[in-house]
């Protein structure tokens, strides 16, 4: 901002603080590509236009109370830094609650572990009821769905030794 | 119309909006301010009456409204307070000291009215604007009136006499020495 400009916000920014409402268009034209410059060179890209706007709120809030003994431009941009690093710390703190939520929310699925387990009992199981007779194998598959209310009395021996073998740890 | 000038005057619009809500978050703080640097007043010497109240309700509206409107408006209110917390205080400081003196200096509400005025009028011959007009006489003159009123109840008409008779003696010979050297 040349010399002529910063005196001409001053002198409108001081009206504007006394009460004259005619001086906000020109204030206004002034200040916006101002703050939305110093905010682009502060921040990223995607903040610094709602970084922009909010201190350009807040300057004109705030526009009552300027001292008109106070530079105009430095007050200008001090209101306007003070905003831009709220804004920053802000926009921090919800990033990391956004990472600590994310951490401390638990996965629904099963555990690698819990899933290789499973499917080792499975495969293992698949090999029992492929040595049993196949009635008997029907027989213990319909109780294990629930179609068969109580459990077979009278299995084959080969389903009684099948289903100790699929109950032995394997591998050992 | 380019989306960008939309946006813009959008802009300018909140921009707006926050301008006078501030301006009016930054009245209703003087206006309660100044409400409470009048309350002594209120609460001192006998004025405990609706029109009390009302004085001092109205004096923080005055200053407060003054604040909103800024300009010759808020210059006119400012002076106004000033120039009337005086007369306003009088009888609180008067009590604090003695309440005897108190009561006996305003059953003879004339004078001590007429003294506060005629301070208050100095005052506002001193600060007032010569080129003002009704917009800074007005608000000056209902914020004094709001304010020396709360100090003058307890003499009752007597004390008002007083008090708009020590405001001319004050203000008018401050005004024309003024008019004479500026």
């Amino acid at each position: 901002m040349d010399v002529g400009g910063r005196a001409a916000l001053q002198r409108e920014l001081s009206a504007l603080a006394r009460g004259d409402r005619a001086a906000f268009d020109p204030v206004f034209r002034q200040v916006w590509p101002l703050v939305r410059s110093f905010a682009a060179r502060a921040l990223p890209p995607a903040e610094a236009e709602d970084a922009a706007q909010e201190a350009l709120l807040r300057i004109f809030s705030r526009a009552s109370e300027f001292d008109t003994r106070r530079d105009a431009l430095s007050w200008v941009l001090g209101v306007a830094a003070w905003q831009i690093r709220t804004h920053r710390t802000r926009e921090r703190r919800r990033r990391e609650e956004a990472l600590s939520a994310a951490a401390e929310r638990p996965d629904p699925a099963d555990s690698p572990e819990a899933v290789a387990i499973a499917r080792d009992l499975a495969t293992e199981l698949d090999r029992a009821l492929a040595e049993l007779p196949s009635s008997d194998a029907a027989t213990l598959l319909a109780f294990a769905r629930g179609e068969a209310r109580t459990f077979p009395a009278q299995l084959s021996a080969s389903a009684w030794s099948g289903r100790s073998r699929a109950c032995e740890p394997s591998g050992g | 119309m380019a989306a960008s000038d939309v946006f813009d005057s959008r802009l300018k619009l909140s921009a707006r909006r926050a301008y006078e809500r501030g301006r009016l978050e930054g009245a209703l703080v003087r206006g309660a301010a100044a409400a409470l640097l009048a309350t002594p007043g209120f609460l001192f010497c006998i004025s405990y009456t609706p029109w009390a109240a009302f004085c001092l309700t109205g004096f923080g509206l005055v200053v407060a409204a003054g604040r909103v409107r800024g300009g010759v408006f808020e210059e006119g209110s400012r002076a106004g307070a000033v120039a009337g917390i005086l007369p306003c205080l009088l009888p609180a400081a008067l009590r604090a000291i003695d309440p005897e003196l108190c009561m006996m200096l305003f059953s003879n509400g004339l004078e001590i009215c007429g003294i506060g005025g005629a301070a208050a009028g100095i005052i506002l011959g001193l600060r007032g604007r010569l080129s003002g007009g009704l917009a800074f006489w007005a608000p000056a003159l209902a914020a004094f009136g709001f304010a020396g009123s709360l100090g003058c109840l307890p003499s009752g008409a007597v004390g008002f006499v007083g008090l708009g008779l020590g405001l001319l003696i004050g203000a008018a010979p401050t005004l024309a020495w003024r008019r004479a050297h500026v």
